[in-house]
C-alpha cells in the first residue's frame, strides 16, 4: 500500500529537476520530502499530481501507474503552492464542490475554517497570501483521501495559525493514510514527521526512517588531528574546518576521546547534507 | 445531471445569463429609450417604440459569442479544479466539455427567449426563422469556445511572450483553413426526383455547420495540447 516512485526524470529546458528520482511514500506515516529551494520537491508532487508529465521513469500506486488509473488518483489529494481556483469562485462552494465530489468534508470544512477565521463567504482573489495557504491546507486537512500532499503548508503562516495546522495534521493522521509535508521550515515540522526523503539538485540525497536516520549520525568536533583520529573508518557525510578547529558529521558510533561528540537533529543533518559543495 | 458540476455549471450557466441579461438590458431597455426621447426633443416624429426591436438578437448574439470565448479560456482553471478533487487530466477536460455543452444548450435557450420578446415587441415574430437563427448563433457560439478553449491549452506549453505568439499563429491558420474549406464546400446535390440541393458557402447554414465543425476541431486540438507531454498545469503561484 504505497505510492512507488521509479526513476523520475523531468527537465525544463536544460535544467534537470528531476534527475532519476526513486523513493516511496507508504500508508501510515507522516512524510517531510525536504529540500532547499529548487532541489524539485514542488515537480516531484506536480508529476505525481498529473500536473507536470514526466520525461522518464512512473508513479504507481499499488503498482498501477497513477497517470493511466483515475480510480488510483481518486486516492490522492495534492494541495499545490498553486493557484488551483477559478479566482472568482466563493471558498465555500468549494468546500461544498468538494463534499459531492466525494473528496473531503463539508463540515469539517467549515469547522476549520471557523477556527482559522477563515470567511467562506469571500472569494480566492479577495484572499491574502496566508489565508490562500490557510484555505488549501484547510482542503488538504478536511480531504478524506489516502494520501496527501501538502507542498509548502505554512507559506506565510504567523506562528498561532503553524501552531494550529500541526495540531489539526496530527488529529486528521490515521494509520490508513499517508500525509507529505514538504517544507522548508524543518525545525518546526520535525517531531511532526516519521519519514523523511531529503532531495537535492534533483537527485534523492537519503530516505529513510527519521530516527533510524539521526540516531546513527554524530557531530564530532573538535581539534583537527583528534576528530580525524576519532572519525578514523567512519563514512563521513559532511566536513568542515576552521583555524585548526574541525567539525565532521559521520554515520556511526564515535567515543569521546579528546573531541566533542553530538546527536544531530533534523535541522542540523539536513544543512550539512545539503551544503554547497559538499 | 450530477450534483457533482453543480458550482462549476453554475459558473459558466451565470456567465451566459448574465452577460445575456445585460447585452438586452442595454439593447432593448437603454438604447430604445435614449432613441425615442432623442427623437421627441429633436422634433423627430418616431411613430413606433418597437422599431427598435428589429434586430436585437443578433446584437445581444454578439455578447453571447464573445462570452463563450472567455469560458473556452476558462477552462484550464476549471481543469485545475477538477484535478484537485480527483480527476485525471482527460476526465477534467471531458467534464468541461460536458459543462459546456449543458451551457450552449442554455445559450440557445436564453436566446430564443429573447428573440421570442423582441419579436413579439416588434410585431416580426417568426418562430422557425428566429429559432434557426438562435441554432446558428449557438453554433457561432461552439466555434468561439473552442478558440478560447485551444488558446488555453496551447498557454500551457510555453510561457508568455512565445504562448501569445503560438497562439496567434495558430488563430491565423485555422481562420485560413477556415476560409478554405467555406469555399470547398460548396456543393451542388441532385437528388433522384430531380431534386437540387445546393449548398453554399454564402448560405447561413453551411457556415454554421462549418462553425460547429472548427469549434469541434479546436476542442479536440485542445485535448491533444493537454496530453502533449510538454503541456504543464501549473500556474501562477499563490504569491
Amino acid at each position: 500500500m504505497s505510492i512507488e516512485i521509479k526513476d523520475i526524470k523531468k527537465s525544463f529546458h536544460t535544467t534537470k529537476a528531476l534527475d532519476g528520482v526513486s523513493c516511496s511514500f507508504e500508508r501510515g506515516h507522516i512524510i517531510g520530502l525536504l529540500g532547499r529551494n529548487g532541489a524539485g520537491k514542488s515537480t516531484l508532487i506536480k508529476c505525481i499530481g498529473n500536473r507536470l508529465y514526466q520525461n522518464e521513469g512512473s508513479v504507481l500506486l499499488d503498482g498501477n501507474e497513477v497517470r493511466k488509473s483515475p480510480k488510483d488518483f481518486e486516492r490522492i489529494t495534492i494541495v499545490g503552492d498553486e493557484n488551483m481556483l477559478p479566482s472568482s469562485t466563493k471558498l465555500k462552494n468549494v468546500f461544498k464542490m468538494m463534499d459531492d465530489m466525494g473528496v473531503g468534508s463539508e463540515e469539517k470544512a467549515l469547522v476549520l475554517s471557523k477556527k482559522f477565521k477563515l470567511d467562506v463567504n469571500k472569494k480566492w482573489e479577495k484572499l491574502s497570501t496566508g489565508y490562500r495557504t490557510i484555505f488549501k491546507d484547510i482542503l488538504g486537512l478536511a480531504s478524506n483521501r489516502e494520501y496527501v500532499f501538502f507542498d509548502e503548508p505554512i507559506l506565510g503562516l504567523d506562528a498561532n495559525h503553524r501552531e494550529l495546522f500541526y495540531e489539526e495534521l496530527l488529529a486528521s493522521f490515521s494509520p490508513d493514510r499517508c500525509f507529505v509535508v514538504a517544507t522548508h521550515l524543518i525545525e518546526e515540522i520535525s517531531p511532526l514527521v516519521d519519514k523523511v526523503i531529503i532531495i537535492d539538485q534533483g537527485k534523492l540525497l537519503r530516505e529513510g526512517d527519521k530516527d533510524t536516520l539521526l540516531c546513527n549520525v554524530k557531530m564530532v568536533s573538535g581539534e583537527k588531528d583528534k576528530v580525524e583520529k576519532a572519525i578514523e573508518g567512519k563514512k563521513i557525510l559532511s566536513r568542515s574546518t576552521i583555524l585548526g578547529q574541525a567539525k565532521v558529521m559521520v554515520e556511526g558510533e564515535v567515543e569521546e576521546e579528546g573531541v566533542k561528540v553530538e546527536n544531530v537533529d533534523l535541522q542540523r543533518y539536513f544543512v550539512e547534507m545539503t551544503k554547497d559543495g559538499e | 445531471m450530477k450534483s457533482k458540476d453543480r458550482v462549476v455549471i453554475k459558473d459558466y450557466f451565470l456567465s451566459v445569463l448574465c452577460s445575456g441579461a445585460i447585452a438586452a438590458l442595454i439593447v432593448m431597455v437603454f438604447i430604445p429609450i435614449l432613441l425615442y426621447t432623442i427623437g421627441r426633443q429633436i422634433g423627430e416624429g418616431i411613430p413606433v417604440f418597437s422599431v427598435f426591436f428589429s434586430g436585437t438578437l443578433e446584437s445581444i448574439a454578439v455578447v453571447e459569442v464573445i462570452t463563450h470565448i472567455v469560458l473556452g479560456a476558462l477552462v484550464l482553471q476549471y481543469m485545475r479544479l477538477y484535478m484537485f478533487m480527483g480527476l485525471t487530466r482527460d476526465r477534467a477536460f471531458l467534464r468541461m466539455m460536458l459543462v459546456e455543452g449543458l451551457t450552449l444548450i442554455l445559450t440557445f435557450l436564453c436566446l430564443a427567449v429573447i428573440g421570442t420578446i423582441s419579436g413579439l415587441i416588434a410585431g416580426t415574430l417568426e418562430f422557425s426563422s428566429m429559432l434557426l437563427t438562435c441554432l446558428y448563433i449557438t453554433l457561432a457560439c461552439t466555434l468561439m469556445f473552442g478558440v478560447g478553449c485551444v488558446s488555453s491549452a496551447l498557454s500551457t506549453t510555453c510561457r508568455p511572450p512565445l504562448s501569445v505568439a503560438v497562439v496567434v499563429l495558430f488563430l491565423i491558420f485555422m481562420s485560413w483553413l477556415y476560409e478554405k474549406a467555406s469555399n470547398m464546400v460548396s456543393t451542388n446535390f441532385v437528388l433522384d426526383d430531380g431534386l437540387h440541393v445546393i449548398f453554399s458557402p454564402t448560405s447561413y447554414n453551411t457556415e454554421a455547420i462549418m462553425a460547429f465543425v472548427f469549434g469541434v476541431i479546436m476542442t479536440a486540438i485542445a485535448y491533444v495540447i493537454y496530453k502533449l507531454p510538454i503541456s504543464q498545469m501549473k500556474s501562477t503561484s499563490i504569491n
